[in-house]
């Protein structure tokens, strides 16, 4: 879907970005995560040409970005940044509709299509349509930041630390809801973050930067597992696979199976408090309820091996 | 009572739905602090009812006597000082009326003393307006405002009763012996072509100053070291005399004009009207432009990248985006500018640009009295209706544009 | 770490006395030596400027003179005002305040000062009195906003430990609301030179004298040396104020 070849930014004698290679596939979400500084928000960047690489190019669907006019490039593609940017002087439907607005799409059908988009991040569009930014919280905003994004269903994606600005249980909260909208739109989404949580909780794919180049690419279990580097270690922690479980559901793992005589665990609870049960059960396999009801049963084996969202990882349950 | 006194601080607006049922106030929940105010209001109305309240003169020139109200009338206006406070005290919710009923009487005790002291004179004296006057009329301008703030929502207006009332006394000829209104009289057409050139001095320099200023702003505001090049310049240039600096703008036109007779000709010169608005231009350009840069320096960074990320052009973001986000505060500016120009133009009628000003300097050449209400009061006047005009735009804008914090 | 912040804080002894501030005042006493601006102007041949009667000097001091003493009035009446709307429930005392702030401000001085001519004659008199309504404008309201700025956590820490409103007052609101009331002294001060220069059209004498006399004469000369005197006048007491009041704020 898109491509980075040789892509650089230089700024007088430091590079920001250097030699750059990266293929982002189809409808899988990536994380460009690193420490601050590492060049992972000039890379985003540069994809839509809000900063003009010094060398190098960003193919999207094989065509080079650099032959299309900014603001069309732009237009194509979801844009959600940490400080959200929602028009303080436009109400939330109008914000939604910027883009298609801007494309020249016809009001009806942009209206129709903001009130599904405000559905799907979870906001009533009854309630919700003619707020003014200032009248929401730091959640429901980037909700609106998300829907803007998506209202010309581009895609791409491109997400600036979505949701560093929020506390934690508003991040919570939205990072679930958006793994649900992503489950659904499979979009190319490529997000910057400093959170190796976040990292593992949403993304298919993990591009690890560190100085302007790259550290490592490959599934959160490559990285977790199959360190390319002593930095890549370091950098997500000894205990990385247990985050990794953390950011999980122990419903996620459930296979069907004799749940006869096994500990139980609720299926909303997280993987890696279902490890502690195992653990302090001395079980290698519990059972998993959901209100009262045993749903299937939940193996110590694939705990090791962290199913992903991108199609062919997604479990069979959700189709 | 702190609860009481407290849904009164937060502003008017949250209490209202709350009170709107019950009558506004009622006696036991009066509050002390608004008796304060009327208590401080009956003071100069208490002195002003037994100070002179006519000054008057064979001419315009002379000196005069001062003339008291007569025992009765003067009791009763003791006790009319008094009225607001006690209405307060015992039936709030007429406090309007009894403030409201002594700035009308005010006027009306003017009128019928101006118009008994002539009786008998000659057509050349004057009666004036002394102390007592005016400090009974501002004690009642303070009852009423105190009055208001008794009253919620749109009863608010009802502390206005007395204007309309005011106006047809003027209207009838009531107050038609008041030396003010004489020396008005005597003007005319001549005061009506003054206020018109008042007006159309600021307007002029006004228009001017925003033409050249917007874009100026919008120039200066991308660009960093010129952004604070100009907000430094226009902080400094902010401490520096208004008169001081009017001098130094037409010092230059003026030796241009001596250096060159053909620019004299075309009309440019120290004197007039052409000095006076280029020093008017540039005086109103310096709160336009501030207030521009401050304003789309102002535009939240986030807002403007989302724009860009959105794929708006630069000419789409700055008529969508920026210029929405910065008229609130822009519209500010020049609101700071209109009303200073009502001021300075009220000055220019020293270098021959005419106005209201015109009207003050003659007055204070001949120490008449008459003449510098008759040119000051118009001038206030101006200002406050510019000023409570331009505000009201903004709030509107504002509220349009949804900026509520 | 620890050793570095040390010999930091040895090398700036206490704050640094800053110089620059004197560049107004020295270029104004220059501009008063007699015969200094008269030789400036002269090459710009714009009017004639024969002895001045009074001299520059005295003008530069009635003009230093009624300003000062409006301020010293000003603060007389207007931080005690200041303080006493802000108390609890006077509510209504100080929206009127506020109220007649704003209307200070957007009546244009001129006006003001031609309205105290019929009270009080000509002279400095109502100049003075237009100098005092006037510089109580920003001294009333940065009291007010400063005072009102006040964490209410400190007011309830100072009750807590015991204060009485009177201490409360001397020790945690007024100190705290110093920096805010000082700059409203500057601002009320500067903004007095200006109103000064105005008052010479009622007879008061002082800086706008040669501006007022120059622009009725059309001598721009006679103008500039007025219009020069008193900017540097207000620069200069300007940043001679700006010494108490702290830069951050």
């Amino acid at each position: 879907m898109i491509e980075l070849q040789a892509l650089q930014k230089r700024y007088g004698e430091t590079y920001a970005v250097r030699d750059l290679n990266l293929v982002f596939a189809e409808g899988v979400l990536t994380a460009l995560l690193g420490p601050s500084g590492c060049g992972k928000t000039t890379t985003l960047r540069m994809i839509n040409r809000l900063i003009e690489p010094t060398g190098g190019r960003v193919l999207l669907r094989g065509e080079d970005t650099h032959s299309l006019k900014p603001e069309t490039l732009r237009r194509g593609i979801g844009y959600v940044i940490q400080q959200i940017g929602l028009f303080p002087h436009l109400n939330v439907a109008q914000n939604v509709a910027t883009v298609p607005d801007l494309l020249g799409r016809p009001a009806r059908d942009t209206a129709r299509r903001v009130d599904e988009l405000l559905d799907l991040v979870g906001l009533n569009p009854d309630e919700y349509r003619h707020k003014k930014p200032a009248e929401l919280s730091g959640g429901q905003a980037q909700r609106v930041g998300v829907a803007r994004a998506l209202a010309a269903d581009p895609p791409v994606l491109l997400m600036d630390e979505p949701f560093g600005a929020l506390d934690p249980l508003a991040r919570d909260k939205l990072q679930d809801a958006f793994r649900e909208i992503q489950r659904g739109l499979k979009k190319t989404v490529i997000m910057v973050t400093h959170d190796i949580d976040e990292a593992l909780r949403l993304a298919d794919r993990i591009a690890l930067m560190n100085a302007g180049e790259l550290a490592q690419f490959g599934t959160p279990d490559d990285l977790i597992h199959r360190p390319a580097s002593s930095f890549v270690r370091q950098f997500l922690g000894e205990d990385a696979a247990l985050r990794q479980l953390a950011g999980r559901r122990a419903a996620d793992f459930v296979r069907p199976g004799d749940p006869a005589g096994l500990p139980t665990v609720e299926a909303h609870l997280n993987a890696r408090s279902a490890l502690g049960i195992m653990l302090r059960e001395g079980s290698d396999a519990l059972a998993v309820t959901e209100e009262g009801q045993v749903t299937g049963v939940l193996h110590w084996r694939d705990l090791q091996t962290v199913p992903r969202l991108s199609a062919e990882f997604i479990p069979d349950e959700r189709g | 009572m702190s609860t009481s006194s407290q849904a009164g601080a937060g502003g008017n607006k949250p209490s209202a739905p709350l009170l709107s049922p019950v009558p506004s106030v009622r006696g036991p929940n009066i509050r002390s602090d608004v008796l304060l105010v009327l208590a401080l209001a009956a003071l100069p109305m208490l002195a002003g009812a037994v100070l002179p309240w006519v000054l008057l003169r064979p001419n315009r020139l002379a000196p005069g006597d001062y003339l008291r109200l007569p025992p009765p009338l003067m009791a009763l206006m003791v006790l009319l000082a008094l009225l607001p406070i006690l209405s307060a005290r015992f039936t709030p919710r007429l406090t309007w009326l009894a403030a409201g009923l002594t700035v009308f009487t005010t006027f009306w005790v003017l009128g019928q003393q101006t118009h008994s002291a002539l009786l008998g004179q000659a057509e050349f004296a004057r009666a004036s307006a002394a102390a007592g006057v005016w400090l009974f009329g501002l004690g009642a301008l303070i009852a009423s405002y105190g009055a208001g703030l008794l009253l919620a929502g749109r009863r608010k207006a009802l502390t206005w009763v007395w204007l309309p009332a005011v106006l047809i006394l003027v209207w009838g000829g009531h107050l038609s012996g008041w030396s003010v209104l004489v020396e008005g009289r005597n003007e005319g057409p001549r005061w009506v072509q003054e206020l018109v050139q008042h007006l159309r001095l600021v307007g002029t320099a006004l228009g001017l100053s925003t033409l050249i200023g917007v874009p100026l702003a919008v120039w200066a505001a991308g660009r960093e070291r010129v952004a604070v090049t100009v907000l430094g310049a226009a902080n400094a240039i902010q401490t520096l005399p208004s008169l001081a600096l009017l001098g130094l703008l037409i010092a230059p036109l003026s030796a241009l004009s001596n250096a060159f007779p053909a620019l004299r000709q075309a009309g440019i010169s120290g004197i007039g009207i052409a000095p006076a608005l280029t020093a008017m231009t540039l005086y109103a350009l310096l709160p336009i432009l501030r207030n521009g840069v401050v304003a789309l320096r102002g535009v939240p960074v986030g807002t403007v990248d989302a724009a860009r990320g959105m794929g708006m052009t630069g000419t789409q973001i700055f008529w969508r985006v920026q210029v929405p986000l910065a008229l609130p505060v822009w519209l500010t500016g020049i609101r700071q500018a209109a009303v200073l120009l009502v001021g300075v133009a009220s000055v220019a009628a020293l270098i021959g640009a005419g106005g209201l000003g015109t009207y003050i300097f003659k007055g204070l050449q001949s120490a008449a009295a008459d003449l510098i209400l008759l040119g000051a009061v118009p001038a206030a006047l101006l200002a406050i209706g510019v000023d409570a005009a331009l505000r009201g735009l903004e709030l509107w804008l504002g509220r349009r544009f949804g900026r509520v914090g | 770490m620890t050793s570095s912040s040390v010999t930091a804080t040895r090398r700036v002894p206490g704050r640094r006395w800053p110089w620059g501030v004197l560049v107004w005042p020295a270029l104004l006493l220059l501009c008063l030596i007699p015969g200094v601006l008269p030789r400036l102007l002269a090459p710009l041949n714009l009017g004639e400027l024969t002895a001045f009667d009074p001299p520059l000097w005295r003008l530069t001091l009635t003009h230093l003179g009624l300003v000062a003493l409006a301020t010293g009035v000003v603060l007389l009446l207007g931080v005690p005002l200041a303080i006493a709307v802000t108390r609890p429930r006077r509510e209504a005392l100080r929206q009127l305040a506020e109220t007649l702030v704003g209307l200070g401000q957007t009546v244009p001085t001129f006006a003001i000062l031609a309205l105290a001519v019929p009270a009080l004659g000509f002279g400095w008199q109502p100049t003075l009195l237009g100098l005092i309504v006037y510089g109580l404008v920003p001294v009333v309201s940065n009291g007010i906003a400063g005072l009102l700025a006040v964490d209410a956590s400190a007011l309830d820490a100072a009750r807590g430990m015991g204060m009485t409103g009177r201490q409360r007052l001397l020790r945690v609101e007024l100190p705290l609301a110093l920096p805010i009331l000082l700059a409203g002294v500057r601002t009320s001060t500067v903004y007095n030179v200006g109103t000064a220069t105005v008052g010479a059209a009622l007879g008061a004498g002082g800086l706008g004298e040669p501006i007022i006399n120059g622009l009725s004469q059309q001598n721009t000369a006679l103008v500039l040396v007025g219009a020069v005197l008193s900017a540097l006048l207000a620069l200069s007491l300007d940043a001679l104020l700006g010494l108490f009041s702290p830069r951050n704020q």
